[in-house]
């Protein structure tokens, strides 16, 4: 993966997951925030953080990203949630849009 | 070969099937967002829902739950009962949560059984003691 072609998302403790920009732009949230004309740090450094979501939920998202794109490109795989993380994950998932 | 591709079914659909699934582990449901709440929770039992009430602490959840509740009335305590309570509302123009309206009915029906079982013990107590008196009378004669 190439540098430009990457993205880092960043945990609420600090944890950066470095994923592919398609992946991210699963997200319209990420995506919007990305590809924003002007020079917000988030489109500059190309990293966005996260100060409410934890790097346990925000892996699961990563997964997800990686998971939906696969989907599209017609592998329908069923994507596996814990249980006990299910409310963290709809509210991260809410707010991001996805 | 062209492939229809299928878009992935979003994150919060879901989570939101799967919370549907998993409704009984429900507990306190924190600061999840109404408009989640709305799609989760009507599938709750009655037990559920009181569970989750009880368990989700600081916070109001009867935008959503309303609803539910006043169905539950309806089902345990009937058309007509229910009806009554929101024609009494209407004329005293009060207004109450039906969760609310649910304890309180339940808290009735309570003392009007204590009521009863009272009054039946007090009348076989009345019993007792005219059958006792007439222990009493056959005794003194014999």
């Amino acid at each position: 993966m190439r540098k430009e072609d990457s993205v880092k998302l960043i945990s609420a403790e600090g944890f950066e997951f470095v994923i592919h920009k398609d992946a991210a732009m699963v997200s319209q949230i990420i995506s919007n925030m990305l590809t924003s004309p002007g020079s917000f740090a988030e489109t500059e450094h190309r990293e966005v953080t996260f100060p409410e979501i934890s790097t346990t939920i925000l892996e699961k998202i990563c997964q997800y990203f990686y998971w939906s794109l696969q989907y599209a490109n017609g592998k329908e795989t069923e994507f596996p949630i814990e249980p006990e993380l299910t409310l963290e994950l709809i509210m991260a998932a809410n707010y991001l849009d996805t | 070969m062209l492939r229809t591709k299928r878009k992935a079914p979003s994150l919060v659909d879901l989570c939101v099937s799967l919370a549907v699934e998993n409704v009984k582990y429900l507990g306190d449901v924190g600061e999840t967002d109404l408009h989640l709440l709305d799609r989760i929770l009507p599938h709750c039992t009655l037990d559920q829902l009181m569970h989750i009430e009880k368990s989700t602490v600081g916070r109001d959840l009867s935008s959503v739950t309303d609803k539910l509740w006043k169905t539950f009335y309806e089902k345990q305590f009937g058309e007509r009962s229910t009806n009554l309570v929101i024609e009494r509302m209407r004329l005293k123009k009060v207004s109450f949560r039906w969760l609310q309206l649910y304890e309180a009915k339940l808290k009735e029906i309570a003392e009007a059984e204590n009521k009863l079982a009272a009054r039946i013990r007090q009348l076989y107590k009345k019993e007792d003691d005219s059958m006792f008196f007439f222990l009493f009378q056959v005794h003194k004669k014999a």
